[in-house]
């Protein structure tokens, strides 16, 4: 299935206030996708739809043509803004509860990846900064072999070692069966290893096309035509 | 996934339970301890003479009495405090972001909180039971134990088949419907309070627990006048024909464990419906 | 030799214009096998769909070419790379004396001040 992700005149309306209203949008397979915009646009709600923790108010969003339910949980990874992780675990009871529940969880992976980052797997996570939980979550979502990862502001308020790390991670984790989606702000940081940029404004899908087009009909790189286009 | 699920659920509640039931049974000891000093069992006494250290240690014996009546008090409190606490937090909270994505259906999360729920409400008798027998068993209890139960408990038996045939199927079918209506009704009243705090969740954004609580309150008095009216009712119908004290008692058994399975589906639809389409974690 | 990239033109034309310097200046020797997709493009902090693009146009060239399980390899063909070697120098030769020019040099006082600085 060469569309990873469709979704179908999706709208979601909190009390008369509309945060997303869209209408068509698919995302190809083996790309990795910059979801850009102000914030408050209603990025973090359409993540948060396609990962199943949100319903839409109208519309349908399928995965691999399966609509959103248990099935499609296990084919998305998703690695939200905050910390998610509950604090009496260590760090090797969350990567046994992952792999428990994942089939697609791959522990050699998960422990390469810590050991890199010199977490050791006997530690708290009560005990840990909040830079320190935020980095065992991005492992834990990377170490999932699945189709669809969403990472909500994955460079947001990270060293710019950490950074790098991130990016050359999601770079070297790249592989043509799955697609990434980073929702950023920081768009400068990003743009290097983008396939394709949606753009999104106050709800509304603004624009879906490939960085070289960008950049190419406008002559100037995705973070200036958008502080051109968004500009106050 | 649902015995996956139970399996993390008690990983995280035991931190809770454990070290309350190893408190409320040290009590226990340290009570019996104090009646030992008493000459509960035997006639020892320290220091019969000292009239101070008698006094001290009565005293000493009435506090320690008290902390583990209101220990036990407490668990039992704090037992449904856990309960209902570790669903709120684990599901809707931030752990809500790690849990709701897991590839489990909405309905899986909530029978495996409430089967969990169920076993730690049997354990929390089960611990109470086994205080009472740190507390007071002695020598002469056990010996009293292994000279008469035996003979009741023959006694019991040989009565039981001793009546007639019906009276012998009335028992037993009294017996069953006690132990369903007592599963239902704690499996009905645990959802009842997942599904105040779905409706806290779903009714408003910032003030989640007021409305939980508001909900609770409009629940529990609609339930008590719909109770009152369902009393009415069955008290006109009945007066009306008439039935034997056994069947009228099959009737009020078999009618309570209708209703309690009645709120527990409407309970858990509530709670179902807001966890899998009305979701809104912050 | 840094990989350096400009945001206003599309990075995948970017890669074939660097990597065509790597092959001429024999940073990538002739013959020598390229690393994989994915690690130049972890390398150059880019999209490997985007190297892949880049690394197909070089193919397009013949400046590369790939066998089916060993990868890919630089071209041996001594000939193909003195022409674009030829064309890059002229490219940048051109690009200098305009450079001059906007400075108000003219082409024969540009060639004068190469010859006097030697």
């Amino acid at each position: 299935m060469e569309n990873i992700l469709e979704c179908r005149g999706v709208s979601k309306i909190y009390t008369q206030f509309p945060a997303l209203n869209f209408t068509n949008l698919t995302v190809k397979r083996g790309r990795i996708v910059g979801l850009l915009g102000p914030n408050g646009s209603g990025k973090t709600t359409l993540i948060k739809m396609i990962s199943g923790i949100l319903t839409p108010s109208s519309g349908s969003i399928s995965i691999n043509g399966i609509p959103v339910g248990a099935q499609t949980k296990n084919m998305v990874s998703y690695l939200p803004e905050r910390t998610y992780l509950n604090d009496w675990m260590k760090v090797r009871d969350i990567i046994d509860f992952f792999s428990d529940f994942y089939t697609n969880f791959n522990k050699e992976k998960a422990y390469d990846m810590l050991k890199r980052l010199q977490i050791n797997d006997g530690d708290r996570l009560k005990t840990m900064s909040k830079g320190t939980k935020e980095k065992v979550q991005l492992v834990l979502v990377m170490s999932r072999e699945t189709d669809l990862y969403l990472l909500d502001e994955p460079i947001g308020g990270v060293d710019p070692a950490a950074r790098d790390y991130i990016l050359d991670t999601i770079i070297s984790n790249y592989s043509e069966n799955s697609t990434v989606i980073i929702s950023t702000h920081l768009i400068y940081d990003i743009e290097k290893i983008l396939d394709d940029i949606i753009f999104i404004n106050q709800g509304n899908l603004f624009l879906a096309a490939s960085t070289d087009e960008i950049r190419e009909q406008h002559g100037k790189s995705i973070d200036a035509y958008f502080r051109e286009v968004f500009r106050c | 996934m649902l015995v996956k699920l139970m399996k993390y659920e008690f990983k995280a509640t035991a931190r809770m339970f454990l070290p309350m039931y190893l408190i409320i049974l040290a009590l226990a000891l340290i009570n019996r301890l104090f009646m030992e000093l008493n000459g509960y069992s035997t006639s020892f006494r320290i220091f019969p003479e000292n009239d101070m250290i008698q006094s001290i240690l009565s005293i000493l014996t009435g506090a320690t009495m008290t902390i583990y009546i209101l220990g036990l008090i407490a668990m039992f409190f704090i037992s449904f405090i856990i309960f209902v606490y570790r669903f709120y937090k684990n599901l809707m909270c931030d752990e809500g972001y790690l849990m709701m994505t897991l590839p489990v259906k909405p309905s899986q999360h909530i029978w495996a909180k409430l089967h969990t729920s169920m076993i730690w409400s049997v354990a929390t008798i089960l611990v109470f039971i086994l205080s009472l027998f740190i507390l007071l068993l002695n020598g002469d209890g056990i010996q009293w134990m292994v000279q008469n139960l035996p003979f009741l408990f023959h006694n019991l038996i040989k009565g039981f088949f001793e009546t007639e045939l019906i009276t012998q199927f009335h028992l037993v079918f009294f017996i069953i419907e006690f132990i369903v209506l007592l599963v239902v009704s704690n499996y009905s009243g645990i959802v009842f309070y997942y599904a105040c705090l779905a409706l806290g969740h779903r009714l408003s954004k910032k003030h989640k627990i007021l409305y939980a609580i508001g909900a609770y309150l409009v629940i529990s008095f609609v339930m008590q006048i719909v109770a009152l009216i369902l009393m009415m009712f069955a008290g006109i119908f009945l007066e009306s024909i008439v039935l034997s004290p056994t069947a009228l008692g099959h009737l009020i058994m078999i009618g309570s464990i209708i209703l309690s399975a009645a709120e527990f589906v409407l309970f858990f639809f509530i709670t179902h419906s807001t966890l899998s389409k009305h979701l809104n974690l912050e | 030799m840094q990989w350096e990239f400009r945001d206003d033109r599309p990075i995948y034309t970017q890669l074939i214009e660097q990597i065509q310097l790597r092959i001429v200046s024999g940073m990538y020797p002739s013959g020598s096998k390229l690393p994989s997709v994915r690690d130049l493009a972890s390398e150059a902090s880019v999209n490997p769909n985007t190297m892949q693009k880049a690394l197909a146009e070089l193919e397009r060239l013949e400046l590369v070419y790939s066998q089916r399980t060993s990868g890919r390899f630089i071209t041996e063909n001594q000939q193909r790379i003195s022409q674009i070697k030829e064309q890059l120098a002229d490219e940048k030769t051109e690009t200098f004396f305009l450079q001059m020019q906007q400075l108000g040099y003219s082409k024969s006082e540009t060639i004068e001040r190469i010859t006097r600085s030697n």
